[in-house]
């Protein structure tokens, strides 16, 4: 690694184009020894507020429910224990620990208890415990016994949602279970009004005489929030002045007087420096953090709103470009002590501890200019020094960025560590309009999570992974009649009889099954979403993380109560490409050539392709045409699976409909995190020749070892797809070997491949730049590979800290050579 | 055997996607079969013979004779080690052998397409040229045994504005050169060895043709980038270096020259050709010697590279 000279980068970066990088850390020690501690810590369960929500539930109990989430949040924040880390610039923790996760029992606590004893047991994503811990948390079990979300929901789901999810078509994901997250807070604004400006505008609010009780609910529990959030910056504000007066080093103790003074005016107004802003933004995180325990709580188009921040300090003097990177990427390591536990079950859907935070830079401003500005490349500069999973960093771009900009990806994706990921403004912003919205607010557009993408400040919660539906069970279901041949459970039959035996006489009647299943399954996901909606509305009410979104204090609700401006929601659909490679099998082999019966396919896949007569299907299976290899054959297929699934959207409305925000509808996204290996576990043989228990595709991506073309076919293939309807995400995972990025010429190819990509009208896209051997060799010998982090989905994780399935299925994915 | 050639109809292997090594840019490379040349470390040798060739994976083979039943022209029987031998006199290419087997131990490589064909599959990479000045290569074997199909799919190509390049070994009449180049932006010219009989040793062949035709190049105007392979202990002695060196600085239109280093990625398809690999002594490059033979071809004032 090459030293970082932070004099060379202060004079580089006026002149942006020029701006060279030197990869490595060196030239800022403290970074190295934050992120050194930070790596150093060992994610833990956190008991102190679940016992502080449960003391304060106690008290509260028949009052309302956003008061009573006001009052607890004030009750944690006022008294959880806190610190301010070594050598840290910026404060607040989430739990009692550096990388602890609090326990959520409003949501649910019986698969905590159940779990207690496995958490440190676990094959990835492990969670230490100690015994006093596991006591304190059995010992609130039972006042939780009825009052949870989860058993709200659970009692509403109707038997049929029931037995669609033990046939393993839907997975009800987090939203049952846990809070929603997925807010993106107008941080412009809190950086301009700080929470006092807000609590203000709540004030004026409380003395209107029209309101509603609900109203008067939300702007007292509002009130309360914003006071108690005002309240813990003065905590570490008197906790650094405590140490300031004990520190014998002048210089941590000017540090600590200076986070002291930065927490002691915070939020009664503008924030004053650069500094102030990072430390605004962090507690905007940290607080909705404690307050739900969502994730993909995110950070919108960061280099834009703190610009005017950096911008008015590197004027006056104050702050020097090394100084300004290195705080940006004290923040960045900072975000990666917060940590979220999940129930086994959940975890295997979304591994490696993600938070799933997306901060997102460069692209196109809502006047139609280009936004990129010197915090643009700060923040990839911080990045390279970081490596860690959070923030998860995205670049937008599009005719109109600089080439330095897409230089200086590159050369981060180069580094190999999966950041960033690139999204391509000339189709999601068109994306963003044909759900509706204007062309000036669509250009505004940020990644909540991994590819979702939502309106920053503006938007409600979740974009994108309501109920998850697994296209590759619903095919297998089709083909057997409506049975799932694991439960042998049957909901409805394709030709009116009970029992599996089913015969097709064309493609098209093939077709129109499977389009009358996934009408039939998406609506009971539907119907399962609005169920949790229904219940979030209640047990996740977030007086706090509405408060910092545009329409909610206007209207005096939450955003789950209808407080967004904008509200669309997604289901993830995961498999598209497995259904079109497979449909495209059928199609050929079965109806086109006809040199399999349909018998004798769907005994070949009850047999999992054993014996000779099956094998020799399975070749036929293979030479079919695979999405990813630029094919119109099957192209054309894998994207009528996403107009069957898009045409049914316009008749699905959220449970928000009517209440006040714009839209209230559903959009697409194959944003699916790692739930196509668990998912895949409970598939059967598919026709296009895949083993029962393989896989199922990631994203738009084609299936695990199907594109043998190279990157072009595989870009190519991936534009035939409806991507300007994708309004909910589009994700395509790209596997490059290092090699193929070796030197500088190389590195201008990979930029045109990106810039191909752009102009072909892909959606999204990342990169894995790794090889196998170091994959294959970190999966036997995670000890040498503490730092290997690779692209799972539409986020980042440490290689070792995957499960083992995980890690085989991102080992499978093909390896892209340039030859 | 006698070079194929119909204009109409051309053999090829595959279209290679994202070829980063054979001229600027990204680039699809067209893969020919049939060449004049046999060069001893030919890492293509499938390309070789001027008809399809079948290719069989020993090691998948179950040996249960599916595919000698099911070869229409009887080209295939066990040998003694119960493996399959291939007859390549009666062998025509067919496949209907290679789906038969269910092992798929065996492949087809080379098939006849039309100018139509690849140019429609060429021009799928259209917006990679645009942006990376990339384009269409003509490799092989050797590419101008095919020169009148070439210079039809090459001239469709300028007609869309696409960059096209030719990879040749130059041991070709002229006449097949003048065919093709009204159509082509840029020669990829190999010079294997300067020394006359080492070049017939090392690839069947004397180099006087190839010298020849690179000097025609050279008047022609036609901007070239000469291609050195290197074998260590075979074509790699400073003298033969300079040697080769001596004939590329007088042609006065190469702007590149790369050198290719000896690799063994082809060897596995020796085997399944049934031929014997004669290098099997020779070791890769290391990375200092490497740089010595850079730092000599360096030392002439062309832009150099390794591995182009």
């Amino acid at each position: 690694m090459v030293t970082a000279k932070p004099d060379q980068l202060s004079s580089a970066i006026p002149g942006i184009e020029n701006m060279l990088y030197e990869y490595g850390g060196e030239g800022f020690p403290r970074v190295r020894r934050v992120r050194a501690d930070l790596m150093a810590a060992v994610p833990a369960i956190c008991p102190e507020r679940a016992l502080l929500i449960t003391e304060s539930y106690r008290e509260t109990e028949g009052q309302p429910m956003v008061l009573r989430r006001a009052k607890a949040l004030e009750r944690i924040l006022a008294n959880m224990s806190i610190f301010i880390e070594k050598d840290q610039l910026i404060v607040g923790n989430q739990a009692g620990q550096v990388r602890a996760a609090p326990i959520f029992p409003e949501y649910s606590i019986d698969w905590v208890i159940e779990e207690l004893d496995r958490f440190d047991q676990r094959s990835g994503d492990v969670f230490a415990i100690s015994e006093d811990t596991k006591e304190k948390l059995r010992g609130i079990q039972a006042f939780w016994q009825g009052k949870t979300h989860q058993e709200a929901v659970y009692a509403d789901i109707s038997e049929t949602n029931m037995a669609a999810q033990r046939q393993n078509v839907i997975h009800r994901g987090g939203i049952s279970m846990s809070g929603d997250g997925h807010i993106i807070p107008n941080h412009e604004k809190v950086l301009a009004l700080g929470y006092r400006g807000l609590q203000k505008q709540v004030q004026e609010n409380l003395q209107r005489d029209d309101l509603t009780e609900e109203q008067r609910d939300f702007y007292q529990a509002a009130e309360i929030s914003l006071g108690a959030a005002i309240h813990f910056a003065r905590r570490y504000a008197e906790l650094a002045e405590e140490m300031a007066r004990q520190e014998s080093d002048p210089q941590r103790k000017a540090e600590l007087e200076q986070i002291a003074a930065v927490n002691r005016r915070i939020f009664e107004g503008k924030a004053q420096s650069f500094h102030e802003a990072l430390q605004v933004v962090y507690y905007c995180h940290l607080i909705m953090m404690i307050e739900s325990n969502g994730h993909s709580f995110s950070f919108g188009r960061f280099d834009q709103y703190v610009y005017p921040y950096y911008q008015a300090d590197i004027e006056a003097g104050r702050l020097t470009n090394p100084q300004a990177l290195e705080l940006i990427t004290l923040f960045f390591i900072k975000l990666n002590s917060l940590n979220k536990v999940r129930p086994w079950d959940h975890t295997e859907f979304g591994v490696g501890y993600p938070l799933y935070s997306n901060l997102m830079v460069g692209g196109m401003k809502a006047d139609g200019t280009d936004g990129t500005n010197p915090v643009t490349y700060l923040s990839l500069r911080a990045m390279d020094l970081t490596r860690l999973p959070e923030p998860n960093l995205s670049v937008r771009y599009w005719a109109g960025s600089p080439r330095a900009l897409l230089n200086e990806s590159a050369r981060l994706i180069r580094e190999g560590f999966g950041m960033p990921s690139l999204f391509a403004d000339e189709t999601v912003i068109p994306a963003m309009m044909s759900i509706g919205l204007p062309e000036e607010v669509a250009r505004d557009y940020a990644s909540m999570g991994c590819v979702e993408v939502a309106i920053p400040g503006r938007w409600g919660h979740r974009a994108t992974g309501m109920t998850y539906i697994n296209f590759g069970k619903i095919l297998e279901i089709v083909l057997n009649n409506g049975t799932d041949p694991a439960s042998g459970i049957q909901l409805m039959s394709v030709n009116g009889q009970s029992g599996r035996e089913v015969h097709f006489n064309s493609y098209d009647e093939v077709w129109e099954a499977w389009k009358k299943f996934l009408k039939f399954y998406t609506d009971l996901a539907v119907e399962s979403d609005a169920i949790c909606d229904r219940h979030l509305k209640v047990f996740d009410a977030d007086p706090f993380g509405s408060s910092l979104v545009d329409k909610s204090i206007e209207r005096g609700k939450t955003l789950k109560n209808g407080g967004g401006e904008f509200d669309f929601v997604s289901q993830s659909t995961i498999g598209t490409s497995i259904i079109g490679d497979a449909l495209a099998v059928v199609r050929k082999l079965v109806f086109d050539d006809q040199s399999v019966t349909f018998e004798q396919l769907r005994a070949a896949l009850d047999a999992n392709w054993e014996g000779a007569e099956n094998q020799k299907i399975r070749k036929l299976a293979l030479a079919v045409p695979k999405f990813g290899n630029d094919e119109d054959y099957v192209d054309e297929i894998v994207a009528d699976v996403y107009d069957s699934y898009l045409d049914l959207l316009p008749g699905y409305h959220n449970a928000r409909y009517g209440q006040g925000p714009i839209g209230c509808g559903y959009t697409m996204s194959t944003s699916n995190i790692s739930s196509y290996v668990p998912y895949g576990m409970d598939v059967g043989a598919t026709p296009d020749g895949r083993y029962a228990g393989q896989p199922v595709n990631e994203g738009a991506s084609p299936c695990l070892g199907a594109d043998k073309q190279g990157p072009t076919a595989v870009l190519k293939s991936v534009s035939k797809l409806p991507n300007q309807r994708m309004a909910g995400g589009q994700l395509l995972n790209m596997k490059f070997s290092p090699n193929v990025l070796k030197g500088d010429d190389n590195l201008e190819k990979f930029i045109a491949l990106l810039e191909a990509n752009r102009l072909l009208g892909n959606f999204h896209i990342q990169f894995n730049i790794v090889d196998s051997a170091e994959l294959r060799d970190a999966r036997l010998h995670p000890e040498k590979h503490p730092n290997l982090m690779v692209r799972v989905a539409g986020y980042c994780a440490l290689f070792t800290s995957l499960i083992p399935e995980v890690q085989d299925a991102i080992i499978a994915r093909t390896e892209q050579q340039g030859l | 055997m006698l070079p194929m050639y119909n204009p109409a109809r051309g053999l090829i292997s595959t279209v290679q996607k994202y070829s980063t090594k054979d001229g600027p840019g990204i680039r699809d490379t067209v893969f020919f079969k049939g060449c004049p040349l046999g060069c001893l470390w030919c890492s293509n040798p499938e390309l070789i013979r001027p008809v399809p060739d079948l290719l069989y994976s020993r090691e998948k083979c179950a040996h249960c004779g599916t595919c000698l039943s099911a070869s229409p022209k009887e080209a295939l029987s066990f040998d003694e080690a119960g493996y399959v031998w291939v007859d390549h006199l009666k062998c025509d290419g067919c496949g209907v052998c290679v789906d038969a087997c269910p092992n798929s131990a065996l492949e087809i490589a080379g098939k006849f397409v039309t100018v139509e064909e690849v140019t429609k599959e060429v021009l799928k990479d259209r917006v990679f040229y645009q942006t990376s000045n990339g384009g269409v290569t003509f490799s092989g074997g050797e590419p101008l045994w095919q020169a009148g199909f070439v210079a039809q799919v090459a001239r469709n190509l300028k007609n869309e504005g696409i960059h096209t390049a030719l990879d040749t070994a130059g041991h070709v009449g002229w006449c097949r050169f003048e065919e093709v180049l009204p159509y082509i932006d840029l020669v990829l010219y190999d010079i294997k060895a300067a020394d006359h009989n080492l070049h017939r040793q090392l690839t069947g062949q004397e180099n006087d043709v190839i010298v020849m035709n690179a000097q025609l190049l050279a008047q022609h105007g036609m901007p070239m980038h000469v291609r050195l392979v290197l074998i260590p202990g075979l074509n790699d002695s400073d003298e033969e270096i300079k040697g080769r060196m001596q004939i590329v600085s007088e042609l006065d239109t190469v702007q590149q020259v790369d050198l290719l280093p000896y690799h063994r990625y082809g060897i596995g398809k020796y085997a399944r050709l049934g031929l014997d690999y004669s290098l099997m002594e020779v070791q890769e490059y290391s990375e200092e010697r490497l740089a010595e033979i850079e730092a000599l071809v360096r030392s002439y004032g062309i832009k150099t590279t390794i591995g182009g």
